[in-house]
């Protein structure tokens, strides 16, 4: 378990390279997290559990390093635009996407489909972060575990297409249809969604964080512990859709359209707190 | 996502009228924790008040005396050390445990002492002021 601690320190501290302190740092570092794991065990909790507790709430490192002396780090090129409109949490995420793809190695990344057909085809774990894929067609390929970050999918189609577990960070999908896709624990981050089609889709676990997913069309879909967080709803629809355990963190479904919706009483509260409109929802 | 936020608050603060009384808290629960950000260096100077702490100790504290209901990640925390320590209001020693790795530890200084009752004396202004306006 030090062992993985002291991975999980490393990868989170590698964007800084080898600063003058960075053992000294990492070493003090890792004995907080290894009294806080081992105190979490004796509380009961799983090796699993417990190393999932430890690095979750570490928090921010770019926190530290404002603190410790070291070399600049080398920016993806947009960071000269941060000062616009987006969040925090859309920075981040997409520095971290822009890290991840550039040290990717899979024989997709960084590569231009664009308008390939890549239907019916076995593309499990397949790595396609940073690739140019408009218009291209993934229709009923297996995708499970696929990572799309910081791509361009603008009007792919992923009809009928097995997207479990896969990741969609930092990329342009706007326009993309997902009809009677299966994204079960899809995690939808810092992406452009606007104009997506689900119709039919299995929506189970999904996770939309730090998205515009304003307008786009629930209607009629079971949705079932999907969170929504720090994403934008308005005007987005979820007539006569059943929704539950959904959850709704740092959005605002104030504008969004709840009529017909059925819906367990825990995402009822979460939802009425918001001010959402909830005429014509039947709690469950 | 949830895990963690319903045992943070013992049921006496809820509205005993309505069963959605959790989530006026977990909506709140971002801006608390921001808020409580800001005063990060004058809780780990007050819990250095009564002598040496390591870490771990620190963030236990922190979680205990505020009844569960705040956590201090390990990115803040440290932060504030080396700010503090950069500042000449705490200073570090490595301890001596025999058995398992060696503890870092954080001592008051005389200026982090003064800096304290000074947070302490403002943010006792602020709270006033702030209960009179809000």
């Amino acid at each position: 378990m030090d062992q993985k601690l002291q991975s999980f320190l490393d990868a989170a501290f590698a964007p800084y390279g080898n600063f003058p302190s960075r053992s000294e740092v990492t070493k003090e570092l890792l004995i907080n997290l290894q009294d806080k794991y081992a105190d979490l065990k004796r509380q009961g909790l799983t090796d699993d559990d417990a190393y999932q507790a430890t690095v979750e709430s570490f928090g921010d490192v770019t926190e530290i390093m404002e603190q410790v002396p070291h070399a600049p780090t080398p920016q993806p090129s947009l960071s000269h635009q941060e000062s616009v409109t987006e969040s925090g949490g859309f920075r981040q995420a997409f520095k971290n996407a822009m890290r991840g793809a550039k040290k990717s190695t899979s024989k997709f990344a960084m590569t231009d489909l664009h308008g390939t057909d890549l239907g019916d085809s076995d593309l499990t774990n397949a790595d396609f972060s940073m690739s140019s894929l408009d218009t291209t067609s993934f229709d009923r390929s297996n995708l499970t575990n696929a990572l799309f970050r910081a791509s361009d999918l603008r009007k792919s189609s992923f009809t009928g297409a097995n997207l479990t577990g896969a990741s969609i960070w930092a990329s342009d999908a706007s326009d993309c249809r997902f009809d009677g896709a299966n994204l079960t624990a899809t995690k939808f981050k810092a992406s452009s969604l606007r104009g997506i089609t689900l119709t039919g889709a299995t929506l189970h676990s999904t996770e939309f964080g730090d998205s515009d997913l304003s307008e786009l069309s629930f209607d009629g879909l079971t949705l079932d512990a999907v969170k929504f967080d720090r994403s934008a709803l308005t005007k987005a629809s979820f007539k006569n859709a059943t929704l539950h355990n959904v959850t709704f963190h740092h959005c605002d479904p104030k504008n969004a359209v709840f009529a017909g919706a059925t819906m367990d009483k825990v995402t009822y509260a979460l939802l009425k707190n918001t001010k959402a409109n909830l005429e014509g929802v039947t709690v469950i | 996502m949830w895990e963690g936020v319903f045992d943070a608050y013992p049921p006496k603060y809820l509205d005993s009228n309505s069963n959605m009384a959790y989530t006026p808290i977990m909506i709140d629960k971002k801006i608390t924790s921001d808020l409580l950000r800001g005063h990060t260096d004058t809780i780990i100077l007050a819990l250095l008040l009564d002598g040496d702490k390591y870490g771990y100790e620190i963030t236990k504290l922190v979680h205990e005396k505020s009844g569960k209901a705040y956590q201090l990640n390990e990115a803040t925390m440290y932060s504030s050390f080396k700010r503090l320590e950069n500042d000449g209001r705490i200073s570090s020693y490595w301890g001596d445990e025999t058995q398992g790795g060696r503890r870092k530890y954080y001592r008051l200084t005389e200026p982090g002492r003064a800096l304290y009752h000074s947070n302490k004396h403002n943010w006792d202004e602020a709270k006033h002021i702030l209960d009179q306006l809000l």
